[in-house]
């Protein structure tokens, strides 16, 4: 059995993934995971592997582990595509291999409150691998880099 | 990409029926001239996940996590014809 320790990209405020307001996440249509509301605008790496996936709005990252060959998409507010990555500041690109706490995205959060978006931001997993558990954090309010948000068991 | 680009296109309605597409991370949002002239049917042939989002002419189909180069590769399309 190996466990991979995800870690919350953000500082605050854990959200069950049921009560996003947004469907698509609420629905788990993309995967099953945890949301936080952030207390400040700093996304970190969650673990440590290679960026895969950077959106050009800077608002949405996922991260393939080195290992175990699980993959964690990160979504930093709701509908924030359309800011077309105002407000958010890219630390890494496309490629790059991180580590785990490492900083990857700055973002305001009161221009995402201004334009009108929800802060809440998902953390969840698109494509688990077969036969994989998932064990969501108990913590009400987790701190970024530091608190683990998410257990995946590969058995 | 771009043949994919292109069904998405025409299980839109075809061009003249997108206003606008963009590519999110796992879903392709956009407006539609007339929502009614969806192909629901070729949508799920292209392996979408569970149903379009449809609010008035307001669309949404989530894709997976390519949504953001076949949102480019439509616009492309739709730019260069």
């Amino acid at each position: 059995m190996t466990q991979i320790q995800i870690l919350s990209p953000f500082s605050g405020a854990v959200v069950p993934m049921e009560d996003v307001p947004d469907p698509v996440f609420a629905q788990k249509m993309l995967g099953d995971g945890l949301a936080v509301h952030p207390d400040e605008g700093l996304a970190v790496a969650p673990i440590s592997g290679k960026l895969i996936i950077f959106h050009s709005a800077g608002h949405a990252f996922a991260i393939e582990a080195a290992k175990g060959h699980v993959t964690v998409l990160v979504h930093i507010g709701l509908d924030t595509v359309r800011m077309k990555g105002e407000g958010f500041r890219c630390l890494a690109k496309v490629g790059d291999c991180v580590s785990a706490g490492q900083r990857l995205v700055e973002f305001n959060l009161n221009a995402i409150v201004k334009a009108g978006y929800s802060v809440v931001s998902c953390v969840l997993l698109p494509e688990p691998p077969e036969g994989i558990q998932l064990a969501k954090s108990e913590l009400s309010h987790v701190i970024a880099g530091t608190d683990t948000l998410l257990t995946v068991l590969i058995p | 990409m771009e043949e994919q680009a292109r069904q998405f296109i025409e299980a839109l309605g075809g061009q003249e029926n997108i206003k606008e597409i963009e590519g999110c991370i796992t879903r392709l949002r956009g407006t539609l001239v007339d929502s009614a002239k969806l192909d629901r049917k070729k949508l799920q042939s292209l392996r979408i996940i569970g149903q379009p989002i449809i609010l008035g002419n307001g669309i949404q189909v989530v894709v997976g996590t390519h949504a953001e180069l076949i949102g480019t590769a439509m616009n492309k399309i739709m730019k260069d014809g």
